[in-house]
């Protein structure tokens, strides 16, 4: 797809820093519904004016951004989360596949133009593959994306915006709604929940780096690392732990939690991972004081070796 | 207490008391009808109300200590002192009828090592309370979902000599920790009855608001988490999946 002056690339490349000059004329920006629909407007615009059919929602970022997209072995259809790529002004779009099919690298190739594909020839975790991904760009926002959902370009587009604008370092999913009650919950989000306590943000309540999409600023990267990344959820206790500004970037059904089986086991092996990383720093307690308790009185309880080594905050 | 010197009591009824004047006779008295062989055991700490003399009056087995032993830890100390075959647990401040209570003694009887409270707390809703949350969500990670909220965080519960023994006392001290030992190490843990201690004990939801517990109970909950580490792995038992971590450095 080659456009007169250069590739599509380039092309869009030039219309994103021709509309960041632009939209940021005339500050403070506008809220986020009406800054996409002015970014969509232009952009598509501006590549029709190029004669390059299709639509461009150069949001106006300060920084790079990145998008990294984890296609899992057993993935045989197209992700339709690569046309909601296209959309957004990414710097760079990562694919990480495990023994993924040859139809299915073609067709990544043919959509995600310019994207960078590292597959592997066995099968790939997903989060893993989030992580290698991770590691394989340099840009100031990463947006990171599941091969299974489906999600609208202006949702994804939300988080590279809560992150670029610096509002937050970990840009997360609201899965929460007062509609979907406690008891009707999987155990797995009363874990996220609980971990979000235990680290002192109950107003997070469960959501999580563990359901996807969510985004990362090159901040949050150089603290998370990257080894840690590919467990998600002890990624977002590290994150809530070194004091980075998590929060939710938009509304919106995440990547549902398991509810049981293997899946469920793994996520109880991470929370328990995530909260065995905090205790040598924060004490077994993670500072949740107990200083009334006389435990001597009975000789000292199991733990109290380890706890007394800490004092409490 | 009217017990021959050489019989050993069936049941112990285990009660921290803390200067709860108002409702400790009715307490003791109740809890001296679970069974025919029952010793109370009145762990008086800290009081200054006149609890020790109604304790000592009460005919009841008087532990006393000058100073406030903290939360649960009369508990312990109780249960160390104890010579029953099932100890139950109360607590000082809310008059639970015996008829209500021998259900946890019963259940202990017919093979139940720790008969809990079948209460979970209010769940119908998008946010409960943090103690609710943790007591749930320690039951699952502990592979025990159907016990729901239940847990030796609340009273009554009863133990049998056995639980007793696998646990330890002190750890009764810290009660999300003994409940995950209990769990962990296999004894037969049940919900054994409900008792709605929100609706006996109305004062102390309401003092649950000036002066929370809850801090206090996640940090028990987060020891009950790294004791179940220390004696599993870094991942409490459980898998790692496909997950070929070393590729990520």
């Amino acid at each position: 797809m080659q456009h007169p002056n250069g590739t599509l690339a380039e092309l869009k490349a030039h219309v994103r820093r021709q509309w960041a000059l632009l939209a940021r004329q005339k500050l403070p920006l506008p809220e986020w519904q009406l800054m996409w629909k002015q970014a969509e407007a232009y952009g598509t615009a501006a590549l029709s004016g190029a004669e390059v059919p299709g639509t461009f929602v150069p949001i106006p970022l300060q920084g790079s951004a990145a998008a990294v997209l984890a296609v899992p072995s057993d993935a045989d259809s197209y992700p339709k989360v690569i046309d909601s790529l296209a959309l957004l002004p990414l710097d760079e779009t990562i694919v990480v596949a495990g023994r993924a099919s040859e139809p299915l690298l073609e067709a990544i190739r043919r959509n995600a133009e310019g994207a960078l594909i590292a597959h592997y020839p066995f099968p790939l975790d997903g989060d893993v593959g989030r992580a290698l991904g991770a590691k394989l760009t340099g840009a100031d926002t990463v947006l990171f994306v599941d091969a299974a959902a489906s999600v609208p370009a202006e949702t994804l587009g939300r988080f590279l915006w809560e992150c670029d604008d610096g509002r937050l370092d970990v840009a997360l999913p609201d899965q929460s709604s007062p509609k979907r009650l406690f008891h009707k919950r999987p155990a797995v989000q009363r874990w996220h929940e609980l971990l979000n306590v235990t680290l002192s943000r109950p107003d997070l309540k469960m959501n999580t780096m563990a359901a996807r999409p969510f985004a990362l600023s090159r901040g949050a990267l150089d603290a998370i690392g990257y080894a840690d990344l590919a467990v998600p959820v002890k990624a977002h206790a590290l994150a809530l732990a070194k004091r980075l500004k998590v929060g939710v970037a938009v509304r919106m059904d995440a990547t549902s939690p398991p509810t049981e089986g293997e899946a469920s086991r793994l996520a109880a092996g991470d929370h328990i991972e995530a909260w065995g990383a905090l205790m040598p720093s924060k004490g077994g307690r993670l500072g949740f004081s107990d200083r009334y308790r006389d435990r001597k009185a009975v000789g000292g309880v199991v733990n109290d070796a380890f706890l007394d080594s800490h004092s409490d905050e | 207490m009217a017990l021959p010197p050489w019989e050993a009591p069936y049941v112990s009824v285990i009660v921290p008391v803390m200067n709860e004047k108002r409702t400790l006779a009715r307490v003791l008295r109740e809890a001296s009808r679970v069974h025919p062989s029952t010793e109370v055991i009145a762990v008086v700490n800290g009081s200054t109300d006149g609890s020790l003399q109604i304790a000592r009056s009460s005919g009841a087995r008087v532990l006393v200590f000058d100073r406030p032993l903290g939360h649960d830890v009369g508990r312990a100390i109780g249960a160390r002192e104890a010579l029953g075959q099932v100890l139950l647990f109360i607590d000082a401040d809310m008059v639970i009828p015996a008829s209500m209570l021998r259900p946890f003694v019963a259940a202990v009887e017919s093979g139940t090592d720790v008969a809990l409270n079948d209460y979970s707390g209010p769940t119908r809703r998008e946010t409960v309370h943090g103690v609710v949350l943790a007591k749930h969500a320690l039951n699952s990670l502990l592979g025990r979902p159907d016990l729901q909220g239940a847990s030796l965080t609340a009273v009554p519960h009863a133990l049998s000599r056995k639980a007793l023994e696998t646990i330890g006392s002190p750890a009764l001290a810290v009660p999300p920790l003994a409940h995950a030992i209990a769990v962990h190490r296999g004894l037969e843990v049940r919900r054994a009855r409900h008792v709605d201690v929100g609706l006996i004990n109305p004062l102390r939801i309401k003092r649950e608001r000036v002066n929370s517990l809850e801090p206090l109970i996640i940090g028990d909950h987060l020891e009950a988490i790294r004791w179940l580490r220390a004696n599993t792995d870094d991942r409490g038992g459980h898998e790692d999946g496909i997950r070929k971590r070393s590729m990520v450095r």
